[in-house]
């Protein structure tokens, strides 16, 4: 689903964030992205859904390689691939409901499958009942929960999370990651970018760790300690 | 092709946008209003100068004085030459005798005193009665350079300029309506991109979502073409009530003065004034969104 070949990527101010990438994730795979501040855990991210492109190396989504794709195609590889930051991105000025919806008005999705859809992603996120409150009435993991449900409503392949619970308490933190386990056993190949160890061992999956832009230990079921490596 | 209801959420979008950006759209509506107002107002003396000129037509003769050597060849050369020009209208060959003739008729009683020339005074003529142009005083340099060419006369002085005042009208004209255009293709998008910086992390999700280029320019293509038609229609109002009391004006000092006033030539001049809002919207909106939305 997602593969990566010799991928570095520089900035602009010569900041080497990935350096000799290569990476293979399956469809359905759940893959945590462990290292320290720095590592190029987002770098990596963005790289997926080409919101920026690699300095060389190749990239393949779904066996097409994203790096020739032509400017007006950006949008339909982003809408197979479900976006969750950290710091949300909601629009605050719109409720819950019109928050999530607004991922089907971009792809000119029907009314009625707007409605229908909309309320099914939010209701899969246990906000069926706070769905019109705008996103200053809601919790850290409720707000979270909305970005999850406009990352999912349209049914993408891929769901890539950036610390999805990094301002949350361990417990909503942990709910979250069952919300995200749920999804995965969906089908979705989904990938989590996280600092939070205590997670990261409690539900033993796959963890890619990344230092210094490289990848230093792929492991299957794999745990993580900040002092390790 | 975009879907109805996406239309009708963008139209709401571009709404809010011209709520949202307040005073400033309102200062570019007035812009633009002002600038299609002096447009419309400089096709408007245009149109009237034109039609004055229509009205002048029987005017703008020139006269061509042969010189009594000209040979027959040298005069069908310069007919040739009359019939390829397509100012000209239409000639007419007046020879001596028939002058004289014209002449006697003329004078009446007072034709007596003709009767004691030894030979016709008169020359041959050509009068040449040309379309409307402003290049009546180029045409007749032209023809009476030819040497067969004794001397030339034209109409009544005031009838060239008019037309001069025509020519200035046109270039000054064009100048100013050049640059009130560029002010207000300058203002529309400075408009369009506070806008598009208010709403940019709209736009940030937008693209993070997979929208494509066009979904995300289009509230702003319409909010600028709606700044667009608001200034068109407030100019229109503002031209068609200043022209009706002005008309009312002048004819009751000029009652004979014979003014643009058939609605089919308003209503095109305001359908001009209009769709030349909309082009300046669009134009001042893609200028101020290639900045911002590669
Ligand atoms: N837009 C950018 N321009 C320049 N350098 C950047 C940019 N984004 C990231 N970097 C640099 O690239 C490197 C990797 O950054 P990245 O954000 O991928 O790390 P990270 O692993 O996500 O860190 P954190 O855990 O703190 O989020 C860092 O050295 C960072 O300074
Ligand atoms: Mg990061």
């Amino acid at each position: 689903m997602i593969q990566m070949f010799q991928v570095s990527k520089v900035y602009s101010n010569q900041n080497k964030a990935l350096d000799q990438i290569n990476l293979h994730i399956d469809k359905g795979e759940f893959v945590f992205l462990v290292g320290p501040s720095g590592a190029g855990k987002t770098t990596l991210m963005r790289l997926i859904f080409r919101d920026e492109v690699p300095s060389s190396g190749s990239i393949l989504i779904d066996g097409r390689n994203i790096e020739r794709l032509s400017a007006g195609a950006i949008p339909y590889l982003r809408r197979s691939i479900g976006v969750v930051f950290q710091d949300f991105k909601l629009l605050q000025d719109k409720s819950a409901w019109e928050n999530v919806a607004f991922a089907l008005r971009v792809v000119e999705a029907p009314p009625h499958e707007i409605e229908i859809r909309t309320n099914q992603a939010l209701d899969m996120m246990g906000l069926g009942h706070k769905k019109h409150h705008l996103p200053s009435e809601l919790s850290g993991g409720e707000q979270q929960r909305v970005c999850i449900a406009r990352a999912l409503v349209n049914d993408p392949a891929i769901l890539l999370t950036d610390e999805p619970t990094g301002n949350l308490d361990p417990e909503l933190g942990y709910e979250i990651m069952k919300v995200l386990l749920d999804i995965n056993s969906r089908g979705t190949t989904v990938l989590v970018a996280t600092h939070d160890a205590s997670l990261v061992n409690r539900l033993q999956r796959r963890v890619l760790h990344l230092r210094n832009g490289k990848i230093v230990k792929d492991s299957l079921r794999g745990t993580y300690h900040h002092d390790e490596i | 092709m975009m879907k109805f209801n996406t239309l009708v959420y963008h139209f709401r979008q571009s709404l809010n946008g011209f709520k949202r950006s307040g005073i400033m759209a309102m200062a570019t509506i007035s812009t633009v209003a002002a600038s299609l107002m002096i447009l419309g107002a400089f096709l408007l003396f245009h149109g009237n100068l034109n039609l004055l000129l229509q009205n002048l037509q029987g005017q703008l003769k020139v006269n061509f004085y042969l010189k009594d050597g000209a040979s027959e060849r040298e005069i069908s050369e310069f007919i040739q030459g009359l019939k390829q020009e397509p100012v000209v209208r239409d000639f007419e060959i007046i020879s001596k005798a028939d002058a004289l003739d014209l002449l006697r008729k003329d004078l009446g009683e007072d034709s007596v005193l003709l009767d004691n020339l030894s030979r016709n005074p008169l020359p041959n003529t050509i009068t040449v009665t040309l379309h409307p142009t402003e290049e009546i005083r180029a045409f007749r340099e032209k023809y009476a350079a030819n040497p067969m060419i004794e001397s030339s006369s034209s109409g009544k002085d005031w009838v060239e300029q008019i037309l001069n005042l025509i020519h200035l009208a046109k270039v000054s004209g064009t100048f100013i309506v050049v640059f009130l255009g560029l002010a207000s293709l300058f203002i529309i998008s400075n408009t369009i991109r506070l806008t598009v910086f208010a709403r940019r992390h709209e736009i940030e999700i937008m693209r993070l979502v997979g929208a494509t280029n066009w979904f995300i320019r289009s509230p702003f293509l319409m909010e600028g073409v709606l700044q667009g038609i608001a200034g068109a229609l407030i100019a229109t109002l503002f031209l068609a009530f200043g022209y009706g009391l002005l008309q009312d004006r002048l004819l009751m000092f000029f009652p004979e003065l014979k003014l643009l006033s058939s609605q089919a030539d308003l209503i095109q001049l305001y359908l001009k004034l209009f769709f030349l809002g909309i082009a300046l919207g669009l134009l001042g909106s893609l200028l101020s969104l290639r900045k911002f939305l590669v």
